[in-house]
């Protein structure tokens, strides 16, 4: 019963963000360069489910080559939103438009406030902020895009380099995508650490 | 990019890496209720004070910690009473924890299993995870069933890797050797009254296998522990009660043993 709350719950607020977030229009669209938004559910790790949601805003070109882009990630919750544990990300990105509509490579930098507000004695985790680099190319096939950003991410004691291979398919205005967060995630003192993330989403392009 | 660029991204990072070390040992620490009280250890997860008392008999010194489930009890949506001790089972340590537990004759026999001491796995604090929607499976159960104990393995799959004969009205050791890894150099070797009872595999009885769902570590619990209540037939009917007594943690079997 429980399990099928959260399915309805999960399934409502996706009706809710895709209702608030259509605006489509029959135009042709350029899945590099037009305003996407996205909601998007995580099956963190391969050894366990843990659920993960999250919402995330870019925008085509802002009539000089940059687009901006905001992110928000929940951790423990299916509904896009939590109070306990969950990082804002902005970023700013320059276009170079390779080849326009079929070829993007683009270069930037952002940062991310991870807030870990979740109150138990156990816990080992503390909230804190952390910039980073990031640069990617995209291909677009129209009703299909591949995108391989890569993100170099500066912490207080070391450093982490995350690639997310990105497969994107769309029907119009919305589409679906799947997406592996790789990590490698290094302490100056010496230890390295692999981590890997899996998400499915869905996005609108307007 | 310029250096000092760099520079000052480092600078105005404010967040750690998130990664673990790995630890080679923890703090050695007794607890065996001689004080009367629990001290250092955690009875949040008891339903009610009643459910875990300080008793004198039976007692392997002055004082034993006696442990009572109802099928009623509920805390943290499971039917369980249980002690915990905290920051013992770091990744990549070697720990020895030792309990004592004595089944009282006449006990019943109205369940199909009761975890006795469990490693609890930690969420990955560090990547944002918590307590909330967490089940992974604890890596690592001591689980009493009507006659018997079992050693059961549960990161991946749920293995049984040993069992043996438990009469009641008997104090008996149980010692658990557990090396912490999320792979599969990670191992489990368990004497009961200091004789092995995971398989002999040709040089130890050591059984290697994942001990950890991630990096984060577990944390050590003793008591009783029969599932989630009205889940299924397998919802335990009975209340029954278990004596804990001389719980040591150390990085060596001299630590805790004899």
């Amino acid at each position: 019963m429980k399990k099928r709350m959260h399915i309805a719950s999960a399934l409502a607020a996706l009706a809710i963000f895709a209702s608030a977030a259509f605006a489509g229009t029959n135009e042709s669209r350029d899945p590099l360069n037009c305003h996407r938004i996205e909601a998007s559910w995580g099956f963190y790790r391969t050894g366990y489910f843990y659920p993960i949601s999250g919402v995330r805003y870019e925008t085509p070109a802002l009539g000089i080559p940059l687009s901006l882009s905001a992110a928000l990630r929940s951790y423990g919750s299916f509904y896009l939103v939590s109070i306990r544990s969950f990082d804002v990300s902005a970023s700013v990105s320059y276009r170079f438009d390779i080849i326009p509509r079929f070829l993007l490579v683009t270069a930037g930098a952002g940062g991310t406030v991870a807030a870990r507000l979740y109150n138990d004695t156990r816990s080992t985790a503390s909230s804190g902020f952390y910039p980073y680099l990031t640069g990617g190319i995209a291909v677009s096939f129209g009703w299909c895009t591949l995108s391989l950003p890569v993100q170099v991410n500066f912490f207080g004691d070391g450093i982490g380099i995350t690639g997310a291979p990105e497969a994107a398919f769309r029907l119009d205005f919305i589409g679906l995508f799947i997406r592996s967060e790789l990590s490698v995630n290094h302490v100056w003192a010496g230890t390295t650490g692999l981590f890997a993330d899996n998400y499915a989403g869905i996005r609108l392009y307007f | 990019m310029p250096c000092g660029a760099v520079m000052l991204l480092f600078a105005i990072a404010c967040m750690r890496t998130p990664v673990y070390e790995p630890t080679a040992r923890t703090a050695s620490r007794t607890f065996d209720f001689e004080t009367g009280t629990f001290a250092g250890i955690y009875t949040n997860e008891t339903p009610r004070p009643s459910a875990a008392q300080i008793v004198s008999s039976p007692a392997l010194g002055s004082y034993a910690a006696k442990i009572t489930v109802a099928p009623e009890d509920v805390v943290a949506n499971g039917n369980r009473s249980e002690l915990a001790i905290y920051d013992c089972a770091p990744y990549g340590a070697t720990v020895f924890f030792r309990f004592c537990f004595y089944i009282p004759v006449g006990d019943p026999d109205g369940f199909q299993w009761q975890i006795i001491a469990q490693l609890y796995q930690l969420p990955d604090f560090q990547h944002g995870e918590t307590f909330d929607y967490w089940y992974p499976h604890p890596p690592v159960t001591a689980v009493y069933v009507p006659g018997y104990l079992e050693i059961h393995m549960n990161v991946g799959s749920e293995l049984v890797v040993a069992r043996t004969p438990i009469t009641k009205g008997v104090w008996y050791t149980n010692v658990m050797e557990i090396y912490f890894r999320d792979d599969a150099s990670g191992y489990v070797e368990v004497l009961v009254n200091g004789t092995p009872i995971t398989p002999a595999n040709g040089g130890n009885h050591r059984y290697y296998r994942a001990t950890l769902h991630n990096k984060a570590g577990c944390y050590f619990k003793t008591g009783l522990y029969r599932g989630t209540p009205g889940a299924s037939a397998t919802q335990a009917r009975s209340t029954n009660t278990i004596y804990i007594d001389d719980i040591r943690i150390g990085s060596t079997l001299a630590e805790v043993y004899p």
